[in-house]
């Protein structure tokens, strides 16, 4: 109790501060009028009392000792004066809080990745027992699941307590009366809501009883799309919706941060995933996640081992599917693999940004100390500190850097909701969230900080190091015990040097190796194509006859489009790659032992797929209108697959077929076309293409496409409305250019490899400021010797090579340690990225020649304008 | 003019204490009655006495407030507060068991 008053008695300066001043100033006023009129009374002088009273501030100053807290007191007292003395110098203000703010806001958004991606814990009450089941195969690290594999693992009792199959399907959703529109949703099976265990906000969730095909027409709504569509109405719960035609009811909703992984964040509905017996034996296609809960107790190596041996048993049940197949158990929403590898690399490259920003940072305040050492000698010839005169710099350098914390994070800030939208998936408004969280706030504040400390400190001690009686008698700079000082730059350049080293060619290998995944169209041309997607829901389109006649009618409507030179219809449109492949055997040759049959991607065209696309017919034909259900059915194989297949042979008129189809249709060879690509750096002439005519395969998903002769965006809305005029219930999405849609699938890939360059230019440029920095300071400081030397008769080669040869010893120290640690950078990376070694020692060549040129450029510039002096004027500047 | 001494280290939160006793009193008062309780011998430094005021302000014994002098004058009288008496009989206690003492110490000695 009596201290807490104490305290508050003593705190209450702080709060008043003015007030307690001014009471105190009229106490002693009081007291002086009332001590004068006494001695004036006694006949003494108004002086006499004044005299007898003291020093009115000395007063003061022991009551103010006596009212504060001394340390706050004090505290206060350095932030003012270094707040002062901060304002005088505006310009190593600015240059300090750019720095900083640059290396806090890299920092900053590179930690948000991580956190994002790694450390922010996913909410679900059990998740140490929850799990991921990724399905492995040869050229496929945890990749996605089949149906098939899935149920039989769901249906398998005891392996799990309990399995939830995930698929990301996206529907239209209406409100009767309404226009459509499209959601993205999960279709989970019923244990999913029960394993991760958080109950709904409002309404009840969906189980296993609405697996069943029949009972699945509910749906469980994310808080996002309820605020969004119906402004967190509770009167939604009981709604029925009209979802791809057919009425679902609304049975719930549910809380806020529900975030089931983290790269499909947010995502407007739930829905049963139920299996038709059809869709639950279907193992060719993979395409579904999968989770699932431990049994209690049961280690997440048990649960490998047992998945292990279950992969075993079904590549021996299902060779044709599952053979070479295996199954990976992660803990659920850690990246497997490569991917945080990559995230803690990124992370450490911007690191080595700030740390170089730290290195100026310190070079800046060496530089500044050294003007001040007649200050500090004078300060500690009237009795400061060595250590009062570190902790006022240090108060110093820690205000900056706690603006530079505010600058940083308000960046980061911009950059990462300008990095959301970039990283969007396409076609969807799901996509990465990079909030600034409580912990992304923490490493900022503390990554500045550090800094601060760290710039701040060994320069302080540097500059406190002064003999008053010298700092007094010595006027100018070189009074500070200049070997230290100049001990410790070298030492700072020679370390940005390295790190920039190893920074380029950290951020040279991960962009090197973005580029080479770079999408394009190869082999066929991508301009003047506008393309869109079309689903037809199943009711009515439930027969191949239906969608046959959709297909006829709306090719028939895009063909006389104006503007339309070529219409398309195909199961994918080429800027996705190919959907499908199929093990193939052909007709007429002993099949190869099964597991070991060559796999041709395959796609579905209309006739005139390959003339729009400029696809080459080498041979034979294109389909035509009669190649419809009926007719013979017929494919057209790609140049690598003819010549794979029937080497040396004619291939129009051969036979082959997909071994996995259920039907074990043999298709008849009419034609040959070229061969296409979708990466632009990936040598061509290796993969096996073929296509079918899409009327004689059928499908209610499909691409359309036109090419035109005006500029696609020009007919871009006439695709909606052909497909309209076929049938108004039906939407397309996913309408964009072809050449947009590359740049869509770039778009992340570029960003990445763009924020990889920034890391590594704003390195760059640091320590080329840095350096320059140092060696303008140098050439300063020399400037009455280069004087002499000019005016002795130096030539410009030979003053320049004079302060060229500093930052050339500098760099022969620098650059051999950074190209060693750029060396074991990339050894490191090359194993953990494997395929990527091939071009590093170019890399590290050219890295090491970028550093080289801008060392040489920092430190040209200073000298030649150390050659370039008057030496009358250089003499003069002492 | 008698010698001016120095207060001994500690006695004067019992002297203006024990000022305080006989009613509430204002700064320039308090320094009055600190000298006249002396008789002149001690001379408290203003420095010290503010201070000393503030100090036991915080600790509760005394309270200040602004009130008005018989000279129609705004001045802060300083009065005891319960707290403040409890306080100055043990500072007394404690300066008579030190004073006796030291009486003790000095008669052995002589």
């Amino acid at each position: 109790m009596n201290v807490l008053r104490t305290l508050w008695f003593r705190l209450q300066p702080f709060l008043r501060r003015r007030k307690i001043e001014a009471e105190l100033n009229e106490e002693i006023r009081t007291h002086l009028e009332m001590a004068e009129e006494a001695h004036a009374a006694a006949g003494l002088s108004r002086e006499e009392a004044r005299r007898e009273f003291g020093g009115v501030d000395q007063v003061k100053e022991a009551y103010r000792d006596e009212r504060g807290v001394p340390w706050i007191e004090s505290i206060l007292q350095d932030v003012r004066t270094a707040v002062r003395s901060l304002r005088r110098i505006p310009g190593f203000v600015a240059l300090t809080l750019v720095t900083l703010a640059l290396g806090v806001s890299l920092n900053t958004t590179a930690f948000s990745f991580l956190d994002a991606l790694l450390l922010e814990p996913l909410p679900f009450p059990g998740l140490n027992r929850l799990v991921q089941i990724y399905r492995t195969a040869p050229g496929q690290l945890f990749g996605p699941n089949s149906p098939g594999d899935l149920f039989e693992l769901k249906e398998q009792k005891g392996m799990f307590s309990g399995l939830a199959i995930v698929d990301f399907p996206t529907y239209s959703l209406a409100v009767p009366g309404q226009p459509a529109e499209r959601v993205s949703a999960f279709a989970v099976s019923g244990d999913f809501f029960r394993i991760l265990g958080v109950p709904p906000l409002l309404g009840r969730v969906f189980g296993p009883e609405e697996d069943a095909v029949g009972h699945d027409a509910v749906i469980v709504l994310s808080y996002e799309y309820w605020r969004r569509r119906f402004a967190l109405d509770p009167g939604v719960i009981g709604r029925t919706l009209r979802m791809n035609g057919t009425p679902v009811t609304v049975i719930g909703v549910m809380p806020r941060p529900f975030r089931f992984t983290r790269l499909f964040g947010s995502r407007d509905i739930w829905k049963p995933l139920a299996m038709g017996s059809k869709l639950a034996t279907k193992r060719d296609g993979r395409w579904l996640s999968a989770i699932a809960q431990l049994k209690a107790g049961e280690s997440l190596a048990e649960a490998q081992a047992k998945m292990t041996a279950i992969a075993a048993r079904m590549a021996k049940d299902n060779p044709k599917s599952d053979a070479n197949s295996g199954f990976y158990v992660g803990p659920l929403g850690k990246e497997p693999g490569g991917g945080s590898i990559m995230i803690w690399m990124i992370m450490g490259l911007a690191f080595s940004v700030l740390l170089i920003a730290c290195a100026n940072l310190a070079n800046l305040q060496l530089a500044r100390n050294s003007g001040r050492s007649r200050e500090f000698g004078i300060r500690l010839s009237l009795g400061s500190t060595r250590p009062r005169l570190v902790r006022q710099m240090l108060t110093e350098s820690l205000i900056l850097s706690l603006a530079g914390a505010v600058l940083g994070v308000a960046c980061a800030w911009g950059v990462n909701r300008y990095l959301e939208a970039r990283f969007a998936i396409v076609g969807e408004d799901s996509s990465l969230m990079l909030p600034i969280s409580g912990r992304v706030l923490a490493f900022a504040l503390l990554a500045a900080l550090g800094t601060g400390a760290l710039f701040g400190t060994l320069p302080a001690w540097i500059a406190s190091n002064v003999s008053p009686n010298a700092a007094i008698r010595i006027s100018g700079a070189g009074i500070t015990s200049s070997r230290s000082r100049h001990r410790l730059r070298s030492v700072l350049v020679v370390s940005e040097l390295a790190l920039t080293l190893s920074l380029i060619a950290g951020a040279g290998f991960f962009f090197q190796g973005i580029m080479r995944y770079k999408p394009g169209a190869v082999g066929w041309r991508s301009d003047h194509v506008v393309t869109a997607r079309v689903a037809l829901p199943s009711s009515p389109y439930n027969s191949a006859d239906k969608c046959l006649a959709f297909y006829d009618r709306l090719y028939a409507e895009l063909a006389a489009t104006p503007g339309v030179e070529a219409p398309i219809i195909c199961d994918l449109f080429p800027t996705g790659g190919f959907y499908y492949s199929h093990p193939m055997i052909t007709e007429g040759k002993e099949a190869p032992p099964s597991g070991k049959e060559p796999v041709c991607d395959m796609n579905t065209v209309t006739p005139g797929f390959f003339h729009a696309l400029g696809i080459r017919l080498l041979r034979g034909r294109d389909f035509a209108d009669s190649d419809r259900p009926g007719a013979p059915m017929v494919a057209i194989v790609n140049e690598t697959m003819a010549k794979k297949l029937w080497p040396n042979q004619d291939p129009i008129g051969r036979r082959i077929c997909a071994v996995d189809s259920e039907l074990r249709e043999w298709l008849e060879v009419v034609g040959v076309v070229s061969e296409i690509g979708f990466q632009a750096e990936v040598n061509t002439g290796r993969a096996m293409q073929y296509y079918r005519p899409i009327r004689q395969v059928g499908g209610n998903y499909f691409s359309i496409a036109a090419r035109t002769t005006l500029a696609p965006e020009a007919i871009k809305n006439l695709l909606p409305k052909a497909v309209f005029r076929v049938d108004p219930d039906q939407a397309i999405y996913e309408l964009t250019t072809a050449d947009q849609a590359f740049e869509d699938y770039n778009r992340a890939n570029h960003t990445f490899a763009s924020g990889l360059a920034v890391l590594g230019v704003s390195g760059l440029l640091l320590s080329a400021l840095g350096l320059y920095g140092v060696i303008s300071n140098l050439v300063v400081e020399r400037t009455p010797e280069i004087g002499i030397r000019i005016a002795m008769g130096a030539s410009f080669t030979q003053v320049v090579w004079a302060v060229m040869r500093q930052g050339a010893r500098l760099a022969a120290v620098g650059i051999p340690i950074g190209l060693f640690g750029a060396w074991g950078l990339v050894r490191i990376l090359a194993s953990s990225f494997p395929g990527s070694a091939k071009t590093n020692p170019l890399m590290l060549a050219s890295s090491t020649a970028l550093v080289l040129a801008v060392t040489f450029l920092a430190c040209w510039l200073p000298a030649r304008r150390a050659a370039r002096m008057e030496p009358m004027t250089a003499l003069r500047a002492e | 003019m008698p010698e001016k001494s120095e207060l001994l280290q500690g006695t004067l939160d019992l002297l203006i204490l024990q000022a305080l006793q006989s009613g509430p009193i204002h700064g320039f008062g308090l320094s009055l009655r600190l000298r006249e309780m002396s008789r002149d011998v001690f001379q408290v430094e203003m420095g010290s006495m503010y201070p000393a005021v503030c100090r036991m302000e915080a600790r509760g014994w005394i309270r200040g407030e602004w009130s008005v002098s018989e000279a129609n004058r705004k001045a802060r009288y300083y009065s005891l507060t319960p707290l403040g008496r409890r306080q100055l009989a043990v500072e007394r206690a404690k300066w008579e068991r030190l004073s006796s003492t030291i009486n003790l110490m000095l008669q052995a000695a002589s």
